[in-house]
Order: structure tokens, then sequence, then C-alpha cells
């Protein structure tokens, strides 16, 4: 019975999600009406060749917001369970930090990973990034008994990270620093589609991927003992979950920029939505629940005339429902 | 114990007396009889024997400031709570890198001593002075060092309108100051026309109304009426923004005076960010695209298009009518602002091979 209470949110969710999506790519600036829209997607030509160019851009756009937003929430979701604290999350926990710090010392400092492209260079980089902050608080979590001594550690890493970003600034010019300020704010926009050919399949897999941990998610709920006695081999599980996060909030943060607070509020709200603590269940719920937050965020954006930067829409949203996970984990006690 | 130090220490910090530095001598200047006929963010006052007063106006009504300085030709001139300036200028402090071109063209560049953004200097004068560390970087990026600001001590310090909160703070430590408004002007020739102030203020008044009055005769012979068929539009965009000049700007009217039609010359609101999308759309009926950006050196039409895949299907690149000012390789931010007639001719002879241009040229 809860199970199919369950499955009814999560259908309704992913028809918002598609009512959604077809909203994103028909509204704009530019006004294109549903039949010049359809006779684009059919590969058609229109009155105006630029129409074709900006619903592929709207596109682009709406995807990168629904795999940015799932795939945030799932590692917001991952990171939670790893490290028993509702409160972790890819920012929190300054991956997204070492991730910008990668960025920033390719962007900001000129280095390159030998031979490869910019963009391959930004998400290796990015990636070198968030894997060091995670082996850093993995390393310390082993001493660490309070949940909330592991959050300030991150922060302090974010910090850490934050300062050698500012360093860095002073061997930039001018136009560098202004490239990796408006980075930061984060956006959607901006992804080519030959970037989300690549993209796109690489964060289905990798989500995808996810399915086989849900057992091994479930049991790592109950504590790593329970998980051993179950059978699950834990150092394989760590590693993956590791490798899963860090190259999720890596290829997100180097082409949407640190997105605030989605990998942290979505998790929240799946589990005021649902009783239910079994990863099948909020696993896809927070999938959807992130792409349905992230494609909203991007909306009021785009209809706000594109005066508010990502972070200031996501930080609206999510930091009440963080101050309200708070208070209610202390009237848990 | 450490509380009677310290109210010790706070008594003596107290009594350190701030004496200036240096006091401005009322000296004799030479009075010139000038008159402003397109800039409307100075005035000059010459009718008083004694004096002759300069008066700075915000020329646009969100922004209110206003600013004067009295150059004193009498002894009998009562001084009191006046800004006065003398000729025995000695040394300058700029807050911008763009009032570099004028005292360029009145031969003054030796008395800059301290100036922000001495990274974007390429004068080669100048980089000389810094090499041999005669003129000290005051701040970045606007922001003023205080202490450097103290150690140049110039007789003058010129800065922005927004500075305007902090001029009582750099009086009241000896730094006379004058706010300077120029790039707020509409016209290429409005901003120009503010050599005549500094040609007042350095005494060279002769030198700035020559230089200004050959420059307007050289410009108003090349402009040319607007060609509704010369369609125009600006720039690049950054991230989903695409930055355009306000339709009465120097930009806009610069190219309009090269006989541009700039297609949002109808757009008469501040705002002049426009969203890619209606840009995109606009540029499928542009001729023309004027790009001002800091690109590398050898930057090509195949390096813009790769920018953008829609970039291929705009008439202007399909056509070959991409007018390119690159910034970080010209000299457009400074003396681009005393050469309007070169950039109207760059604008006017693109299409001729023989022309060399100087600022803007055919992106190939």
């Amino acid at each position: 019975m809860k199970n199919s209470k369950d499955i009814f949110i999560l259908i309704t969710l992913i028809i918002i999600v598609i009512i959604l999506s077809i909203w994103s790519i028909s509204v704009g600036d530019v006004s294109i009406s549903i039949p010049d829209l359809f006779r684009i997607l059919n590969g058609e030509l229109t009155d105006n060749e630029s129409w074709s160019y900006i619903i592929e851009g709207r596109l682009n756009r709406t995807i990168m917001a629904l795999l940015g937003g799932g795939a945030l929430s799932v590692t917001g979701l991952i990171l939670q369970v790893f490290f028993k604290n509702p409160l972790a999350g890819p920012g929190v926990l300054g991956i997204s930090s070492g991730v910008t710090l990668g960025v920033a010392i390719v962007v900001l400092g000129g280095f390159s990973l030998g031979g490869l492209n910019s963009s391959l260079s930004l998400v290796g980089s990015g990636l070198i990034g968030a894997l060091l902050i995670l082996s850093i608080l993995m390393f310390v979590s082993k001493f660490i008994t309070h949940s909330i001594t592991l959050l300030i550690v991150g922060l302090m890493l974010s910090y850490f990270s934050s300062a050698l970003v500012s360093a860095l600034y002073h061997w930039a010019d001018l136009e560098q620093s202004r490239q990796f300020v408006v980075w930061g704010l984060g956006s959607f926009d901006g992804v080519s589609s030959e970037n989300i050919q690549w993209i796109l399949p690489l964060i289905s897999v990798s989500i995808g991927a996810l399915v086989f941990l849900i057992r091994p998610l479930n049991a790592f709920v109950l504590g790593e003992d329970y998980a051993k006695s179950l059978g699950i081999n834990i150092r394989r599980t760590k590693v993956i979950l590791i490798l899963v996060s860090s190259l999720l909030t890596a290829v997100i943060t180097v082409y949407c920029g640190p997105v605030a607070f989605i990998g942290i509020a979505v998790p929240q709200i799946v589990r005021g939505l649902t009783k239910s603590t079994s990863h099948q269940i909020i696993l896809p719920q927070a999938l959807v629940i992130g792409a349905l937050f992230a494609l909203s965020a991007d909306l009021v954006i785009r209809l706000s005339g594109h005066v508010l930067p990502l972070n200031t829409v996501t930080s609206l949203i999510g930091a009440p429902v963080i101050v309200w996970t708070i208070i209610r984990m202390s009237k848990r006690g | 114990m450490k509380l009677t130090q310290l109210l010790l220490i706070v008594f003596f910090t107290s009594c350190i007396n701030h004496s200036k530095t240096k006091e401005f001598e009322v000296d004799k200047m030479v009075r010139f009889e000038t008159e402003v006929k397109f800039a409307k963010g100075f005035t000059i006052d010459t009718s008083n024997d004694e004096f002759s007063l300069i008066k700075i106006n915000s020329n646009q009504s969100k922004f209110n400031f206003s600013d004067s300085i009295y150059l004193v030709h009498s002894d009998n001139f009562d001084r009191t709570n006046k800004k006065v300036l003398t000729t025995s200028l000695t040394s300058l402090a700029l807050q911008s890198t763009t009032y570099l071109p004028y005292l360029s063209i009145l031969n003054k560049l030796n008395l800059v001593s301290g100036l922000s953004g001495i990274q974007y200097v390429n004068s080669i004068e100048l980089n000389d002075k810094i090499n041999l560390n005669l003129i000290q970087e005051i701040g970045n990026n606007g922001s003023i060092q205080m202490e450097t600001l103290l150690k140049v001590n110039p007789d003058l310090f010129l800065i922005f309108p927004f500075e305007l909160d902090n001029q009582e703070k750099y009086n009241s430590k000896g730094i006379e100051t004058l706010l300077l408004s120029e790039y707020l002007e509409n016209t290429p020739l409005a901003r120009l026309e503010w050599i005549k102030l500094f040609g007042m203020i350095l005494n060279e008044n002769e030198l700035a109304t020559e230089y200004f009055n050959s420059v307007v005769i050289d410009y108003t012979k090349e402009r040319i009426d607007v060609d509704t068929t010369k369609t125009l539009f600006f720039n690049l965009p950054f991230k989903e923004n695409w930055n355009m000049p306000n339709s009465n700007s120097i930009t806009a009217n610069l190219t309009a005076d090269a006989g541009f039609k700039y297609v949002f010359s109808d757009t008469t609101n501040d705002n002049t960010v426009h969203s890619k999308e209606v840009v995109w759309e606009k540029a499928m009926n542009c001729n023309y695209w004027v790009i001002i950006a800091s690109r590398p050196k050898d930057y090509t039409l195949e390096d813009l298009k790769k920018e953008e895949s829609i970039y291929s299907e705009f008439p202007a690149v399909k056509n070959n009518r991409v007018l390119f000012c690159n910034t970080s390789t010209t000299d457009y931010f400074t003396m681009g602002v005393v050469e309007p007639q070169i950039m109207l001719q760059d604008l006017l002879q693109f299409s001729d091979s023989s022309y060399v241009p100087k600022y803007f040229k055919l992106l190939k």
C-alpha cells in the first residue's frame, strides 16, 4: 500500500517534469509558436533561421537542468547515507569547493592536464579536486564520532579551497577573473550540443550504476557491521560510491558552476514526502525531485529576465529546507 | 594597568598633528577664453577677471554629483572654502587610465606619479616611467590604496564620480581631488572636448583647443548620414546576457556617424543587456557586426565562428562584414578617446584594402 502511494507520487512527479520540460523548451525571450516548435524539432525550416538555434539552446539548457538537478540530488543522498549525516551534501562537505579549486587552477592559473582539450582538462581537474576532498573527508571521518564535526571539517576544507582560489586571482587577468566569477554564480545555460552528447550518457550511466548499489545503500543506513553481515563488500562499495559522487559533482560543477543547496535540500524534501527508508523508492524520487527543483529554478531565472543568478534561486528555496531539517533533527533529539 | 596603557596610546594617537604636507599657493594662471560646444558634463566660466571656474555636473538624472575648481588669476582672490589650483602642478594621480590620452596629447604624461590600473598602460613613455618606479600603482580595479596615495602625495587626484563619498576622506588627508565624468558623455566629440578641461588645469589651453578644433574639423568632414540598409549590432555575449551600448552612447553615435543603423537604436531605456535569444533573432537581419572585445592577438573570423555555431548563419559573418576592435591589442580605451576621427575613418574605410586601420579592422 505504502509502495503504491510512493509509486503514484513518483509518476506524478515525472509527469510534472515532462510538462515543465516542454514548457521550458517553448518559452523564452523570443516568441516561437508551438507549431513552429514542432516543425523545428522535426528538422523543418522556419521563417527565421535563428529559431532552430534558439530551440537547440533551450533544449540543451533543459537537459542540463534535468541532469544537474538529478545528479546533485542523488550525490547528496549518497553522501548523507555514506557519512550518516542528513546535512551532508557536495556543497557542505567541500566537494564542490574541491571542484572549484580544480577549475580555478585551469581557468585562473592557466594549467592544463597535458594534451587534453580545455573541456576535458576542466573535468579532469575538477574530478581530481573532488576526489582529493572526499579522500581527506574519509580519512578524517575515521577519527570523528560526532556527525556535526565532519560538517565542520568539510566547511574548513571549503574555506581552505576558497583561500587558494582567492590567491589564484592574483595571477589571473581581468577577463579570466570575470569568467570565473560568472561561472561561480552557476547556470545551466551555454552547454553546447557536442558537450551534451557525452555528458548525457556519462551522467545517465553513473546514475544507472547506482541501481546496483540500492541494496548496499539500504544496508549502510543500518551501519557498516550490518552491511558486512549481509555479505556486502564494504571497501568496494565505498570506492564505487566515492567515484560516482565525485564524477557526478565534477561534471555538473564544471559545466554549471558550483550549484548550491540542491544536493543537500532535495534528499530532505524526499524524506518529507515518503516514509520509506528503501533506496528503491528514495533514489528515484531524489532523482526526479532534483530534476524538478533545478528545472523550476532555471525557469524562475528565465522568467525574471535573467537577472537572478542560479545560486540565488536555489539558495532561496534550499536554505529554508535546511533550517526545517535542523529543527526536525533537534526535535528528534 | 593594561587599560591605562591602552588609554595612553589612544590619547597620544589622537594628538598626532595631521598637518597638510602641501599648501596650494595662489599663483596667477593664464586667463584663456574658451567655450564648451559638445560636452554636457562640465562648464567653463571665464567671465571674471580674478578667476576661471570649472564646474563638473552629472549630465544624467539617475546619479547626481557636482564638483568645481577655481583657476586663480589674481592675488586678491578670496580662497576661503574654495578648491583652487595653480599652474605649478608637479604631480598627478589618476584613478583611470582613460585620462592618460588627454595628458599625452598635451605632453604632460611626465606629471603622472600615481595611477590605478598600471597593467592597462600601453604608452611607451609611461611604461618607461613605471619601469623606473616613477609611477606608483595606487590601487587596482578602482579601489584606492590610501597609504600608497599618501606616499605619492599628488598635487591633484583625478577621480571617478562614484568616488564622491570618499572625496572628504582624501581631502582630510591633504589630497586635493577633482571628479571627472568624461565617460558619461554621449558623443565622441563631447568626450574629446574634456581635453579643454585638461588644458585649463594644466595651463595648456592653446594646445588643447587647437587639437580639439582640428579633430572636430576632420571628424565633421568625414561623418555621413545613417543609411537604414546598413543595419548593425554590437559585441559578444557573456553567458546568456549580451551587452549592447545604449542607443545614445558614444559607441552607438560613432557608428551612426559612420552611416550604420543600430538595430537597438529605438531602445530608449538604460537597460542595454539583452538575452542571447533576442540578439540572435535580430542578428539574422543585420548586415554588419561591430565587436569591441578582448581576444587573442591573431583572432580570426574562424575563431569567432567557433565560439557559437549560430554565428556562421549571421549575414554579417556570411558576407564578411564583421568589424572587430581588439581591446587587448589596440589603444581603444586610451588613445581612442582622443582619436575619434581615426575610429570613424576605420568604420568608413574598412572595405578599402589599401587602408591601414588603427582600431576597427575587418575580421578575416
